[in-house]
């Protein structure tokens, strides 16, 4: 069955592979080629094995799990389905391999632009994801082994950076658990009733390992977003810095950093926003927001898809102001921003971006979508105009 | 189309789970749809890299798919064997990326596949799990010395004089045994693997 090959030819297919194909041989490969379909097919074993033994990039660095989840997310949540915004953008493309949906087009101007990010090696910045015992005890998300249960008295599975708590009421007395998840790091939970739970990054969650008595209750000081799970007897309520939110079973997003006001979003479902003594009740699509503590919060109808993306590994702008986005990016990579002029915070931009684990692929896109530059030192990002 | 199928003798009892799985996906049964993604998902992102050569945009496609697969579950057909379907089409959903965005394909200037052979191809190809798994166990055959020299030299590309300084043996046990592995591993990938000898064990 199989022939002996000559290893001319080999060689050529070799060199065909690796891009190295003298003046001629190209041709010499094509005519061979249409001689028999078996050297199609030996050809294209030949690319298999090639792709398998250089791929494009190292098999390792494919985090299954943490896709699983972002895939998972999508699936269960029909209305936050991804919007390519590729087709909004008169692209202009230079002749380079480029990212779907990783642009950014400036809106006030009239040429948006399509363009290459290219991989800059340095990676986030590794800041430690702690669990805090009641009694002040601090565990390093680390120290804890993948796969391993039952530590500290409690019944959860790690799995890379998420935990799972074990659901049922094994524990006998209510023991409080604190996740801080720092700049830098995002985190994913799933609590005992099944709630999802997906901590974004500089946020705090608190709560009790297993839910007892008539009311589930977490707090949450930062930002997540939950899948609540359905359970009518059992209302579900999360404690914001100013306010509180009750649910029955539902997907929302809340968002509650100090100093920078107080926002439940919410994708399903129905829930009970309670602020200054003022009760709000939110439908899909519908955002709260108020100022800090004490401010009345106000509802307005929003695209949850803008809120909420941030969980599903990206976020999404329409019209967002520069220094918005800024405030994203320093948190998420753990970074201080330095602006070299006011003018340059207003700048607005639209569009899709992808967390990279290099901070470098997100700004990349902002500098190609407008004549902006940024400068990383060390912990520092220095914006400015491009000169 | 294609009738030509590369049915190999053996049954091989994964596939009739395979074929169960893809039913229960078929259902809405998302355990089932968790197994295939975590069975499949890396190779497929892999085989995406064939097309689109940056991870995150590679994984996009194939996140995208995967999505797909589930929200139109219920018309996808029964299938013979779920690997080559999957192959199909995620090079479908990349080369749709890459035409809507002018990305150039990595083997453009070698247009000779026709239309039979890309079925072919997805039937015969070899995923990155599947060359990963005979690999190691063909490993398991050498002796840890012929092992240490295989993996250092071919693996992680030490160089022979280098090896044979880590493992305090002269260059020329290094090269022996290094000859000794490639026989075995020639041998043992022989059926499977007909061109390995090119760049694997070249």
């Amino acid at each position: 069955m199989e022939e002996r090959r000559d290893i001319e030819i080999d060689e050529l297919i070799a060199r065909c592979l690796s891009h190295e194909l003298r003046p001629g041989e190209g041709e010499q490969l094509e005519r061979w080629l249409a001689e028999d379909e078996e050297h199609v097919r030996y050809f294209t074993r030949c690319r298999n094995l090639h792709d398998l033994y250089s791929p494009a990039f190292p098999p390792e660095g494919i985090d299954e799990k943490k896709a699983y989840r972002q895939v998972d997310a999508r699936v269960r949540g029909r209305s936050l389905r991804r919007r390519r915004w590729t087709t909004v953008a008169a692209a202009v493309v230079g002749g380079l391999a480029l990212g779907m949906g990783w642009w950014l087009s400036r809106q006030a101007e009239v040429t948006p632009q399509v363009q290459v990010v290219q991989r800059v090696e340095q990676q986030a910045v590794p800041q430690g994801i702690v669990l805090e015992l009641a009694e002040g005890q601090v565990i390093a998300l680390d120290s804890l082994r993948e796969g391993e249960g039952a530590y500290v008295g409690m019944s959860a599975l790690r799995d890379e950076d998420a935990i799972a708590y074990a659901q049922g009421d094994s524990v006998e007395t209510e023991v409080w658990h604190t996740w801080i998840v720092p700049r830098g790091k995002t985190f994913f939970l799933t609590l005992g009733d099944g709630t999802r739970v997906w901590m974004n990054s500089e946020s705090t969650i608190r709560f009790p390992m297993a839910f007892r008595g008539g009311e589930r209750r977490v707090c949450i000081e930062g930002e997540a977003y939950l899948e609540v799970a359905h359970d009518a007897s059992r209302p579900f309520r999360v404690e914001l810095q100013g306010g509180e939110v009750t649910v029955l079973g539902t997907a929302f997003n809340v968002r509650s950093y100090q100093g920078e006001g107080e926002q439940v979003t919410l994708v399903e479902g129905k829930v009970q926003v309670l602020a200054a003594k003022e009760e709000l009740v939110l439908a899909p699509g519908e955002q709260a927001a108020w100022e800090g503590d004490g401010g009345m919060p106000v509802k307005r109808l929003v695209n949850p898809a803008l809120y909420c993306s941030w969980y599903e590994g990206k976020w999404l702008f329409e019209n967002g102001k520069l220094e918005d986005i800024m405030a994203l990016v320093a948190r998420r990579y753990d970074l201080q921003v330095e602006w070299e002029t006011e003018t340059l915070k207003n700048v607005r931009f639209s569009g899709e971006i992808r967390h990279s684990e290099q901070v470098e692929d997100v700004l990349r896109l902002v500098e190609l979508a407008d004549d902006i530059s940024f400068e990383v030192e060390g912990q520092k990002i220095r914006v400015k105009y491009l000169r | 189309m294609n009738t030509q199928m590369t049915a190999k003798p053996e049954i091989e009892p994964q596939k009739t789970k395979e074929q169960e799985e893809w039913l229960r996906l078929k259902e809405g049964d998302r355990e089932a749809f968790a197994a295939i993604f975590h069975q499949y998902y890396k190779d497929l992102v892999l085989y995406a890299g064939t097309f689109i050569s940056h991870q995150a945009e590679a994984e996009d496609v194939v996140q995208d798919f995967f999505v797909k697969l589930w929200t139109e579950r219920e018309h996808i057909s029964a299938v013979k064997s779920v690997k080559p379907f999957l192959l199909t089409a995620v090079k479908h959903a990349c080369l749709n990326a890459l035409r809507g965005n002018g990305i150039k394909l990595k083997y453009g200037d070698v247009g000779v596949m026709a239309e039979e052979c890309v079925t072919r191809e997805t039937e015969d190809y070899i995923l990155y799990s599947e060359l990963n798994e005979r690999l190691q166990e063909a490993l398991k055959l050498l002796t840890p010395m012929q092992r240490q020299c295989f993996e250092m030299s071919r693996m992680q590309g030490v160089k022979q004089t280098e090896v044979a300084q880590r493992l305090g043996v002269s260059l020329r046990t290094v090269e022996l045994r290094l000859a000794e592995a490639l026989k075995v591993l020639k041998e043992e990938l022989k059926e499977y693997l007909v061109l390995v000898v090119i760049f694997f064990l070249y």
